[in-house]
């Protein structure tokens, strides 16, 4: 039994600066792996040790059960990749480069025109002429169409149109269902939320969380505004697992967390004419993940 | 090799070697054109210029000493292979190692600028194909090139009716593509060094220029006259090979091994390097 993608105390130093440090996940095959982190946490890092565009320090990484550094040809059969800049070349179309790029893989173009019907793009036009969204769809097209076991996305939907978006989350939808491993990295909570089965946190090149994300939808932290029928002051507020994001005349805005029992407790003994709940967000919990060091919670 | 890339990158360099090739035809074509009227009306007055030259110019026009004057003038006239050499055939190192310099100092490191390389690297291709393939691209665009000069001076001077010997000609395009290639080689070597197009080429650019500078200064001053062995345009003697049809053996194994251990080390080097985003 091998897993989709593999990492063991994965390292990378450039020199003496910090990319990972004993990264160890592993990403089930058929599971969609979410990877969020800060800018510079190390995500690019990892998706480039995957893909053995950069040399680990130490620690092992493996595709499908084949070593991604010494069997990089073999496993990398079983993957597609999309960049955060994808980078084609301008002189040719679109055809051209996915006729150039799925020539190294044995299904060859097999899914292209249907994806790029899907994805709106014009494939018989250069790519110098594309926009950035249609690069990145272009991208999302090469690291798709030769139907891959592992794909490998980083920051897939930067530059694309919400319609688009969507789209792209329906095929994603689609190849979990197929039994296609993903590991995307992301900004977009939302996307993460919406598509992956599990999440690992890296922060300042370091594994902090791996989570289903059920789990982590568990752990959440809310937010609630409360509406008092006379005018509220932070006294009203304090107690265990609440923190006054903002306090407005009669309303306060609220960030809860741990025991919903003891915040039930304590509003009741408020004279509450209000409570509102906005739409759950995981984005409250990222945050919580993403604070630097010396603020750790 | 993959061959889908090398034939797509061939073809989308088509235009660039048509007219590297339509230009090198074009002054070969002007050279042999132009020589039967230079040939009968200067060659006394040139052959007293030429002889009156610094070393180190002549040296620069591929000349040696006063033998190689007897290759190049006969009885006060020039000969066709020795105007040749003169006006055409001692510079295509120099001109094709620009050529070299340009293309083989970004082989790697252009690609790598574009973001182009994370793309095909991304794909089941080795670096090492990869690398081979760019680089067999290049040698493929030479050839090209050098048999476009080779067949128009041939057919010139098959149509305008002047001796030249075909053989010796096709020696001399041989050994220009050598030492192209090696010029070639440590470009690649270079731009596998930095994966910086504007270094790899200031460094490449340098080697050659100063290996240019080298040929001159030991064709010119006697006391330092061992520094031109240290230069590869030494090793292309154009002038003993379209007048004698000698080849010189050890510059043929200087430029096969600058070549192969240029390209080996590229291999070597490129294999380990982190492709940072």
């Amino acid at each position: 039994m091998h897993y989709a993608i593999e990492t063991t105390n994965l390292t990378k130093f450039y020199g003496k600066a910090r990319g990972i440090i004993d990264v160890t996940f592993q990403v089930q095959v058929g599971e969609v792996f979410g990877f969020l982190g800060p800018n510079g946490a190390g995500k690019t890092t990892t998706i480039r040790l995957l893909l053995n565009l950069l040399k680990p320090t130490s620690g092992q990484v493996s595709i499908m059960g084949l070593d991604a550094n010494s069997d990089s040809f073999q496993s990398k059969q079983f993957c597609g990749a999309v960049f955060s800049e994808p980078a084609f070349y301008g002189k040719l179309t679109g055809r051209a480069n996915l006729n150039l790029l799925q020539s190294y893989h044995a299904q060859g173009n097999k899914y292209s025109q249907s994806l790029a019907d899907r994805l709106a793009i014009d494939l018989d036009r250069p790519v110098h002429s594309y926009s950035r969204g249609t690069r990145q769809k272009l991208a999302i097209v090469q690291a798709l169409s030769h139907d891959p076991k592992v794909l490998i996305l980083d920051e897939p939907t930067s530059g694309l149109d919400p319609l688009i978006q969507q789209e792209f989350y329906k095929i994603l939808s689609e190849l979990r269902d197929a039994g296609t491993s993903i590991f995307l990295s992301s900004h977009i909570l939302s996307e993460v939320d919406r598509l992956c089965d599990r999440v690992g946190i890296i922060k300042e090149g370091s594994l902090i969380e791996l989570k289903d994300i059920a789990d982590l939808r568990r752990q959440q932290i809310r937010r609630i505004q409360v509406v008092l029928d006379r005018e509220a002051n932070t006294n009203d507020f304090q107690t265990e697992g609440l923190e006054i994001l903002n306090l407005s005349g009669r309303s306060a805005e609220l960030l809860v967390s741990g025991e919903i029992k003891s915040l039930i407790n304590h509003l009741n003994t408020l004279p509450i004419e209000n409570i509102i709940f906005p739409e759950a967000s995981l984005e409250d919990t990222f945050n919580k993940f993403y604070q630097p060091s010396d603020v750790e919670v | 090799m993959s061959l889908t890339l090398y034939l797509r990158l061939l073809r989308m360099s088509r235009i660039s070697v048509m007219a590297w090739g339509v230009i090198l035809g074009l002054w070969g074509l002007l050279v042999v054109s132009i020589y039967p009227s230079i040939s009968h009306g200067m060659g006394d007055g040139m052959e007293g210029y030429i002889e009156a030259m610094p070393q180190g110019m002549k040296a620069a026009f591929g000349l040696g000493g006063p033998e190689d004057l007897h290759l190049i003038f006969d009885g006060g006239s020039f000969t066709l292979p020795g105007y040749l050499n003169v006006e055409y055939l001692a510079w295509l190192p120099l001109v094709l190692g620009i050529y070299s310099v340009v293309y083989c100092g970004g082989l790697i490191s252009k690609e790598y600028e574009r973001g182009t390389l994370d793309t095909l690297l991304s794909q089941p291709l080795s670096r090492n194909t990869f690398l081979l393939t760019k680089f067999l691209v290049f040698a493929t665009q030479m050839s090209i090139i050098l048999i476009a000069s080779l067949l128009t001076i041939g057919g010139a001077t098959y149509l305008t009716g002047e001796a030249v010997d075909n053989s010796n000609l096709l020696l001399v395009h041989v050994v220009a593509l050598f030492a192209t290639l090696s010029i070639a080689g440590y470009s690649t070597l270079a731009s596998c060094i930095f994966l910086d197009s504007g270094r790899s080429l200031a460094l490449a650019g340098f080697i050659t220029a100063f290996g240019y500078f080298l040929n001159i200064l030991g064709g010119s001053i006697q006391e330092v006259s061992a520094l031109k062995f240290f230069s590869i345009f030494y090793y292309y003697d154009s002038l003993e090979i379209i007048g004698k049809g000698t080849i010189d053996g050890a510059g043929i194994l200087l430029y096969s091994s600058i070549l192969a251990g240029s390209i080996g080390s590229s291999l070597v080097l490129f294999s380990r390097k982190d492709l940072t985003s």
